[in-house]
């Protein structure tokens, strides 16, 4: 849990569209779609590919991890870590 | 499960409808035309006018079910048993005992007090007007409440300085739109943070950003109009009633609520912290003569003479001070948190039907139909889809006087758009509250102008020197309600350049464990 202060000061920053990561990083996001075989995470515009998920994760909280990451093209390629609970008003 | 089976399942368990996924829009679109009707054409603010064309709604809509009605039955319970209606539900009645409770404290009479106390005069009075408004709505977190209280008391002192009726209105308006956006006991501040599923405090924190730059140009704005627009004082020879300063001490028990709640303690105990703090202000102002308050402003069992236990606790000590004795037709519990709880029932009744009228939608696919159209044709891309986000909120409380009801209607479709751009669930609060709050407040059919100007014509009544002329026209304000306009117009620009914007693995909200 952050701070009461730093709650406030939070996002005073214009935040790009595309946001960039790199191998390694873990996140936690919301699966978001399907490409083909592939799940997505879209964040913003910029689209993580998770090879061969499994269709039931659309819509749910993971944990991920960055596999690659083309800073140029926005996209990358993640694995699943962990999958949260199922949310109840999502 | 394969991703053919799980459409499969879903196609299977679909509620269904003659006239497609379509139909299943139908109980909402009733309610949204009634909701026009009955607020916008006939300018009736009833809440429970609402419930009456919900129900209604839920009842045609059952006829163009295909198959087994029981589907559309389980769906409505389904939708009132979801946790973002009930925890709606749990935050407003709280609220609604905080608020009462600083009101009886003599808490508007402290604002007043200081409205006239700074003898600004009538070029910087609107702008110290919104100020205080934008306070009072900030702790009572109602609007619709502010614009009645001020319209009431400070508006006349306005008028007697000279400033503008129309811009004073506007101002007060404006400080309405500010709370019910901010405060973390506003209605539709609880109803955006549950239905994005973010901790209330936190949305709060995050929300003053836009709040702060929005009300710094109104602010700026109401000065300068104000100079522009300011008149004659009257010279009447009126005297105002005198008020007592004491009340602003509620400015406490509100910075407890606003702390507790952004420190992260659960809504329910930060408004409890609130409440308490605020009765022992009340019992202490009133004990030492600085308000005219006493414990059974707060509860009171006003019992029939004719009962002998009645009449002895009235007379015992301690116990005496909420027990009275009243002729026997008029025996009734009273007091704030009575009076606070009991204002949000109408509204209260009308979120449940209204979240199961989004269920059968839900259910019967009309939901993935308007949201499979927006995210192929319009939310294309993060920016687009924050911008469909800030309209389509916009318009839709427009249109809908009663704001809160909009929002729920809404929100559904900021939550689902926002997730799949991963946007974090503070933002998608925000972008929901501010054109929320704002709309409701601008337009001459706006519930919270129409609350205002509700009072504003009995002030011929009440003042011998207020003319039917200083009256404003509902009609002539929207112009003037600055905050409302810069609220819009900053999302407008915070979904354009990024500012403020925050994407889910940024930072977690506190979600549904901390509402």
């Amino acid at each position: 849990m952050s701070s009461p202060l730093e709650k406030f000061l939070a996002g005073w920053s214009f935040r790009t569209r595309t946001p960039a990561y790199a191998a390694g990083d873990e996140l936690v996001a919301f699966v978001t779609g399907r490409e083909g075989d592939a799940l997505v995470v879209r964040i913003g515009d910029t689209r993580l590919l998770i090879p061969e998920g499994d269709s039931g994760l659309v819509d749910q909280r993971v944990k991920l991890r960055v596999t690659s990451f083309d800073t140029d093209a926005h996209r990358g390629e993640a694995e699943v870590l962990e999958r949260y609970e199922l949310q109840d008003d999502d | 499960m394969s991703t053919a089976d799980i459409d499969e399942d879903r196609e299977k368990n679909r509620l269904r409808f003659r006239g497609g996924r379509a139909a299943s829009a139908v109980p909402l679109l009733v309610f949204v035309v009634w909701a026009v009707v009955q607020s916008g054409l006939l300018g009736i603010g009833d809440t429970t006018g609402l419930v009456a064309g919900m129900l209604i709604a839920l009842i045609i809509g059952l006829f163009l079910v295909k198959g087994d009605w029981k589907r559309y039955a389980d769906a409505v319970f389904a939708g009132m048993t979801r946790k973002v209606a009930v925890t709606a539900v749990v935050a407003w009645l709280w609220a609604g005992m905080f608020a009462e409770t600083i009101q009886v404290g003599g808490f508007v009479d402290g604002l007043v007090w200081a409205a006239r106390a700074f003898e600004v005069g009538a070029a910087l009075f609107p702008a110290i007007t919104f100020l205080l408004a934008a306070l009072l709505a900030t702790g009572i977190g109602t609007g619709y409440g502010t614009a009645i209280a001020f319209t009431t008391l400070v508006f006349p002192a306005g008028v007697l300085l000279g400033a503008d009726p129309v811009l004073l209105f506007g101002a007060i308006l404006s400080g309405a739109v500010f709370g019910d956006n901010l405060a973390p006991v506003s209605d539709t501040t609880i109803v955006s943070a549950v239905t994005q599923n973010a901790d209330i405090g936190g949305v709060v924190a995050s929300r003053v950003k836009y709040a702060v730059v929005a009300a710094v140009l109104a602010f700026a704005s109401y000065l300068y109009a104000g100079a522009q627009m300011a008149g004659q004082p009257l010279d009447v020879g009126a005297q105002l009633q005198q008020v007592s300063p004491w009340g602003l001490l509620h400015l406490l028990p509100i910075a407890v609520v606003i702390f507790t709640a952004v420190a992260g303690r659960h809504i329910i105990e930060a408004i409890s912290w609130g409440i308490v703090s605020a009765v022992v202000l009340n019992l202490l102002l009133g004990w030492l003569g600085l308000v005219d308050v006493a414990a059974s402003d707060m509860v009171v069992f006003r019992a029939p003479e004719t009962s002998d236990v009645a009449a002895s606790l009235a007379g015992a000590p301690v116990v005496g001070a909420i027990v009275e004795t009243v002729p026997r037709g008029d025996a009734v519990v009273g007091g704030s948190f009575y009076a606070g709880a009991s204002g949000f029932f109408p509204l209260i009744v009308l979120t449940l039907l209204l979240v199961a009228g989004v269920q059968i939608m839900r259910d019967g696919g009309g939901f993935d139909a308007v949201e499979d159209w927006l995210l192929s044709s319009v939310a294309t891309s993060v920016r687009r889809t924050e911008l469909t986000m800030v309209l389509g909120t916009a318009l839709v409380n427009a249109a809908v006087t009663i704001n809160t009801a909009a929002e729920i209607a809404i929100a559904p479709f900021v939550s689902t758009l926002g997730q799949r751009f991963n946007i974090n669930a503070y933002r998608r609060a925000n972008i929901l509250d501010a054109n929320t709050s704002a709309l409701g407040y601008i337009f001459p059919w706006g519930g919270g102008l129409l609350a205002g100007y509700s009072v504003m014509v009995s002030l011929p009544d009440e003042y011998a020197w207020f003319t039917e002329a200083m009256v404003v026209n509902p009609a002539s304000v929207w112009p003037y309600v600055f905050h409302g306009w810069f609220l819009v117009a900053v999302f407008i620009v915070a979904a354009y350049t990024g500012f403020g914007r925050e994407y889910v693995p940024d930072r977690a909200s506190e979600e549904v464990s901390r509402v």
